[in-house]
């Protein structure tokens, strides 16, 4: 590789549009850029003025993958900062409806879009001829994973029953102790997932890097918590924007961040990474399977932790239906008392931490809005990856080093079009 | 024993005739539907499809689908026919293409036996929640094209299309080789109007517009015209008329007598507001047919092809 050029203009098998540049001279690396091009969005500016009950319905219409995500980020932001806390019954269903859609996007994910990497298939097209059986499992994964997020949120995507206050309609017992079952009879079908990957040869590379996460004392944090990073500071929740330095660059559309050092990662392997100890007794049995133990620094290895968490989620569920059933359902209806004040939600989606904050006014409607989305705060880290991984793939042809480039960033799972809304935008 | 029948409707509604899908899906769940059918809301997620589909007898998917075709188009087709008439698509901006999803369907052993497409031209890819004019008029015929499609499975070794406009589809690939270079000249003071019918006919024809009599007269000395769709009242109430009878003067020296066969159709809402009836006549409305506003895009396309035929022969 004395001199290559690299150009990929939209990396395939990930959300959004995003372009690769290498550029390398007598064998050093001249260039290197990951470029967000897509159009900004604006969605902070298109919420302001409206009622606060509008924002987790028109937030959630950032993304149809993580749509579950923003919408709890969303009532969350709005329930601090009008001072409403939710009932115990509420936040279970909230987490129970979040690991629906942990699953459905991981499995996604995972299994429609990574794993071709991992097994030398072009898309999961021909993959299905020679790994028919995993595949099928991935089909059943995530048809139970959509079914789940309609039966608790009223829709696969874009929930309506979730909101501020509470919820517009309960799932019924009977319908609990289905689901409760469903996820018991698709263990094995994960469990052949994990096999698979187990089986898959993933690239080896490694990079020192930071990794934040939400962090809870009492359990796996997915909705709400401190900001814990491995590098072994904790952020309070309202105060994230201290941690998350949010920046601009010339080749994106959308912002960058970082934390203690040039740039951090978010997402499933900084969430095992931060909280290993608390993952569900058979996600850590799968975590051992695959070869990931804190503080792990091979981003290749995230749809592996996205298999940790599907586990983690399938079991937790167990739980979270148990506790539901044993207290019994109550209609609680969603009424609340507004108050002006500024608030913050946390949530752990499926690509990372999520951020959403409101300043909610004296009648009720969004005064600010700010949102910072788990892709962004990957996009510093992707580049940082790809400046260590470019050299270090000297004596490979070109069409090698492109694939580690493309799949180096497939591993990260970006939402690109989630991302691109977050330029500032001053109206005068 | 009833073939389980799954309808999807797919898109993302917030992209507005993207979403057509998922409009469709709604509607039919507001309605009696025979037993066996299942109907869902696929948003967004291409790959969602294949779980739904084991078990599934005849799969009917409704989707926006880039064709080719006037906006509002609706066309029913199976896979295989449907992709050799348009381009690849893309089923939404977080799945996959809708064939992509059906060939890993048949890798895998899902694929039903019997799978129908019903696909809408969308006229805008845009954000935003509602549908485009062009597709909120084409919705109550794609939620009767998905019926149709539940209804009526294609007999074996047949071609797909199950409604009129699909039938349409397959002849029209020949006629459109005909309409290439076909220049329409829209004469009307309505910049709603024109925009209506440019979206309709921009696909298969080349079409021009003014927005006078005068401006009209002129452009038709400039662009020569195959046909003419005349509005009747602009700047004055009889203008339109006024323009077909100087384009059909029996003077031979009149500056448009090149012209004079050139078909004109008519657009006039007068039909609804008076008792009156107009019909082509050659000494006092030299046109050659008339449609009614508001215009129905199936039927201004076919009184276009009509006329073109007629003018051709």
């Amino acid at each position: 590789m004395s001199s290559l050029d690299i150009n990929v203009h939209y990396v395939t098998r990930v959300e959004g549009h995003g372009n690769l540049h290498a550029k390398i001279r007598d064998g050093q690396l001249e260039e290197c850029q990951w470029e967000v091009p897509e159009a900004p969005r604006f969605f902070e500016s298109m919420i302001l003025g409206r009622p606060y009950y509008d924002a987790p319905f028109v937030t959630s219409r950032i993304c149809g993958i993580c749509s579950i995500g923003h919408t709890l980020a969303a009532i969350q932001g709005v329930e601090n900062a009008i001072g409403f806390t939710p009932s115990e019954q509420t936040l279970r269903l909230r987490k129970l409806l979040l690991h629906g859609e942990t699953v459905q996007s991981h499995v996604l994910h995972a299994g429609y879009l990574a794993l071709p990497d991992f097994v030398g298939a072009p898309s999961v097209v021909p993959m299905a001829a020679s790994h028919t059986a995993a595949v099928l499992c991935v089909v059943r994964l995530h048809r139970l994973a959509n079914e789940w997020c309609d039966l608790i949120g009223g829709r696969t995507t874009h929930p309506i029953r979730a909101v501020v206050g509470g919820w517009t309609k309960l799932p019924t017992p009977q319908e609990l102790r289905g689901l409760r079952q469903r996820i018991v009879d698709a263990l094995p079908d994960a469990r052949a997932v994990v096999e698979v990957f187990a089986s898959v040869p993933i690239p080896r590379f490694e990079r020192d890097t930071e990794y934040l996460a939400l962090k809870k004392a009492d359990e796996y944090a997915w909705y709400g918590g401190d900001i814990a990073s491995t590098d072994g500071d904790v952020t309070p929740l309202p105060e994230y924007k201290r941690k998350v330095k949010e920046f601009i660059v010339p080749h994106s559309t959308a912002k960058w961040a970082r934390g203690n050092r040039a740039s951090y990662a978010v997402g499933a392997l900084a969430r095992v990474n931060v909280n290993y100890d608390q993952l569900s007794p058979l996600a850590k049995q799968v975590a051992e399977t695959l070869g990931i133990k804190p503080v792990c620094c091979n981003p290749y290895l995230n749809s592996s932790a996205q298999i940790v968490e599907t586990a983690h989620a399938l079991e937790d569920s167990l739980r979270l239906i148990d506790e539901l059933l044993e207290s019994g359902l109550h209609e609680e209806g969603y009424a609340v008392a507004v108050r002006p004040g500024t608030g913050v939600g946390g949530v752990e989606v499926p690509r990372g931490t999520l951020y959403h904050e409101y300043t909610i006014d004296a009648e009720g409607r969004v005064a600010g809005a700010n949102f910072v989305i788990p892709t962004n705060q990957n996009h510093a880290n992707i580049q940082e990856d790809l400046k260590v991984l470019v050299p270090s793939l000297a004596g490979k042809s070109k069409e090698e080093i492109t694939l580690a480039m493309e799949m180096l960033v497939r591993s990260y799972d970006p939402c690109i079009s989630c991302s691109t809304h977050l330029l500032e935008v001053e109206f005068v | 024993m009833t073939e389980p029948v799954l309808v999807v409707g797919l898109g993302n509604e917030a992209l507005r005739d993207e979403g057509i899908g998922v409009h469709v899906a709604r509607a039919l769940l507001a309605q009696p539907l025979p037993p066996g059918v299942r109907v869902l809301d696929g948003g967004t997620s291409g790959f969602a499809l294949l779980g739904w589909l084991e078990g599934v007898h005849r799969a009917v998917l409704v989707d926006a689908m880039a064709m080719g075709r006037p906006p509002g188009t609706v066309v029913t087709a199976r896979p295989e026919e449907l992709r050799s008439l348009c381009p690849p698509d893309r089923l939404s901006l977080h799945g996959t293409g809708v064939f992509d999803v059906l060939e890993l369907a048949a890798a895998i052993g899902l694929r039903p036996p019997e799978v129908l497409i019903v696909g809408v031209q969308p006229a805008e890819i845009a954000w935003g929640l509602e549908l485009s004019p062009a597709l909120q008029q084409a919705l109550p015929r794609a939620v009767e094209a998905a019926l149709s499609a539940i209804a009526k499975a294609p007999a074996p070794g047949q071609p797909a299309p199950t409604n009129p406009e699909a039938t349409e589809l397959t002849q029209r690939e020949g006629e459109e080789e005909m309409a290439k270079g076909k220049r329409i000249l829209i004469i009307d003071d309505d910049p709603d109007m024109v925009e209506a019918l440019r979206l309709t006919l921009q696909g298969c024809y080349e079409v021009y517009a003014a927005s006078s009599g005068q401006e009209g007269l002129r452009k038709v000395k400039e662009i020569e015209p195959d046909l003419i769709i005349l509005d009747v009242m602009m700047e004055t109430a009889t203008e339109g008329f006024q323009v077909s009878l100087a384009l059909r003067s029996r003077d031979p020296d009149s500056e448009f007598a090149r012209y004079s066969r050139v078909p004109i159709l008519m657009l006039t809402a007068i039909h609804q507001t008076t008792p009156l009836r107009f019909a082509p006549d050659s000494d006092y409305l030299p046109v050659d047919d008339f449609i009614e506003k508001p215009v129905k895009p199936g039927v201004l396309l076919a009184k276009v092809k009509k006329l073109l035929a007629n003018g051709n022969s």
